[in-house]
């Protein structure tokens, strides 16, 4: 791999132990990869999970006193500690979950880390076409090169620290262009009208298309083209969790997707896949992993609500009440918080009894870390991440109803899953 | 005994040698698929599903699972369950970087395809700095 002065300078240890080992590291992985060099980033974003005391060990192994070269945001934390009790966690787990969690906010701090604590940074930071970026989380990834049209591979927790330490990444995989075209063509069936899509239909889509995919980027033909940013957040991990292609195109909506001939670099479609109704609802019936139709959580925003979501709960809310037994939790991210402070639209959620909480993760982290604490034995969601990941890593102990958004709140209200 | 080798790419340095276990279609993610007390895959429906991978050369396409799956990997080695090498089809980065920082050899892209070469039992000696992967195939009665 050829690399640079400063490159070179950087491994052999004249900016510090840190910076060589980050180099080092990144190294070698652009050499599994038969990176022709190294290239310079711009932008990083870290993960914030949760750190127990050999990992965080290893993390500040990895970043010591060192400061972040470039931007970098940071996912959301396991849980938002100021509001424990909010959340209910019990008052025996508080002291550890404190430590483990401000010795990680502090590490970010002093490194210089912009804290969003937020899975979908892009509201906050943004990026330009064709910038490259060191990405963790792989709905940040995937919407990055997606929807923006920038250039990031699916980054480990630890080469994006290096990368964030560094400036730098290897140059393979999604920074090339020969290899963001579409591979495999995904129709949409004439008989689902996906101008009505929720965000449950985009990420159901998106999980029964990550079944066929294997590492090939998927390219949708039949979109809605007045479909939102927020949409296609949700079409992000639900690829992501069968398959290993951290990209997809839309055509006639996405940057890189203008006509189909363009997206697919000029070739063929390898394969090619029609989506209907019967399978939309395939995917939505596997994604209810629930048995009983009682629930004990509804959790929104996986990943993190935008201010226009907000109101849409708030709206399907007003005047309602959520049922006693059903917590009703919404991510989002801080500033987002305090707009739809100022918009009413927090009262409006917590006089039904909802609660919406920055800055943590409520459905894969805070809910399933906590299910057996809190009581959760079925959460209610539109997020086919969290429909899809709950049967890994909750490993039967908490089942899923998955569902359009305004059956969720539905559902909340009722106490039941069902429609209304 | 039959002896084929095959010869592939870097992707985390190091020499090791085993009993394979292998996973012809599934993915595999180190961190989420792995249960961190006992080492066994834990990941449901998986085609290892209740498998211990713990000092096995571990073979499979590729990694799955979220970017945190370093740190999971991490673990694993530190509680002495991690494999003791992983063959790879297509590497996926995560895993890549995840082996390099627990000092597990690691190798993809061989000019023959492991999953059509190992079967689970048979004797792999892997040299992931040469890129060399050695099968002694163990014959099934």
């Amino acid at each position: 791999m050829y690399l640079n002065r400063e490159e070179k300078r950087m491994l052999e240890g004249e900016c510090g132990e840190l910076i060589q080992k980050s180099m080092d590291l990144l190294v070698k992985v652009g050499e599994a990869y038969d990176a022709e060099r190294m290239i310079e980033v711009t932008y990083a974003h870290l993960i914030a999970w949760e750190l127990t005391d050999i990992l965080f060990e290893l993390f500040s192994q990895m970043t010591g006193n060192a400061k972040v070269r470039i931007p970098t945001t940071v996912n959301p934390l396991l849980f938002n500690m100021g509001r424990a009790k909010e959340l209910g966690i019990p008052e025996s787990s508080m002291t550890e979950l404190e430590r483990i969690l401000s010795r990680l906010i502090k590490a970010h701090d002093k490194m210089g880390v912009i804290p969003t604590y937020t899975c979908h940074p892009h509201y906050i930071y943004e990026l330009r076409i064709g910038e490259h970026v060191a990405l963790t989380e792989s709905n940040v990834v995937m919407f990055a090169n997606a929807w923006l049209g920038a250039r990031s591979n699916i980054e480990g927790a630890a080469t994006a620290i290096a990368s964030a330490i560094t400036g730098k990444t290897p140059y393979y995989g999604l920074h090339l262009i020969g290899n963001r075209y579409g591979k495999v063509q995904i129709d949409i069936g004439r008989d689902l009208k996906p101008d009505q899509f929720d965000y449950a239909d985009y990420g159901a889509l998106a999980f029964w298309a990550g079944k066929s995919l294997k590492d090939r980027i998927p390219v949708y033909n039949g979109l809605s083209r007045k479909m939102t940013p927020a949409h296609a957040k949700y079409m992000c991990t639900p690829q992501i969790l069968h398959s290993c292609a951290a990209m997809f195109h839309i055509l006639g909506v996405t940057p890189e997707a203008p006509t189909l001939e363009a997206t697919f670099g000029g070739k063929k479609p390898e394969d090619r896949f029609i989506i209907g109704k019967k399978q939309l609802e395939s995917a939505f019936e596997t994604l209810c992993s629930a048995k009983g139709r009682e629930i004990d959580l509804v959790c929104l925003g996986c990943p993190h609500c935008n201010i226009q979501e907000i109101g849409e709960i708030a709206q399907l809310l007003r005047g309602k009440k959520v049922s006693r037994q059903v917590r009703l939790w919404i991510g989002t991210n801080e500033p987002t918080r305090i707009l739809a402070k100022r918009m009413g639209f927090i009262d409006t959620i917590e006089n039904a009894g909802g609660l919406v909480f920055a800055d943590m993760c409520a459905g894969t982290g805070a809910a399933l870390r906590m299910s057996e604490a809190l009581g959760i034995r079925t959460v209610a969601t539109n997020s086919a991440t969290l429909a899809g990941v709950v049967p890994i890593r909750a490993r039967g102990r908490v089942g899923v109803w998955f569902g359009k958004t305004r059956v969720c709140i539905a559902s909340a209200i009722r106490g039941k899953w069902g429609n209304n | 005994m039959e002896k084929i080798v095959i010869k592939g790419r870097r992707c985390s340095k190091g020499v090791a040698q085993g009993e394979a276990v292998v996973s012809y279609n599934d993915a595999l993610a180190m961190g989420a698929d792995i249960d961190r007390e006992t080492g066994l895959v834990i990941a449901p429906r998986h085609e290892l599903q209740g498998k211990e991978v713990g000092g096995k050369i571990l073979v499979f396409p590729t990694g799955r699972g979220s970017t945190a799956d370093p740190w999971g990997f991490y673990w694993l080695m530190k509680i002495g369950k991690a494999p003791k090498a992983i063959i790879n089809i297509k590497a996926n980065p995560t895993t890549v970087a995840g082996a390099i920082i627990s000092g597990i050899p690691m190798i993809h892209e061989l000019d023959k395809n492991p999953l059509e070469v190992i079967e689970t039992g048979d004797i792999v000696c892997l040299d992931a700095n040469k890129g060399i992967v050695e099968v002694i195939k163990v014959k099934k009665s």
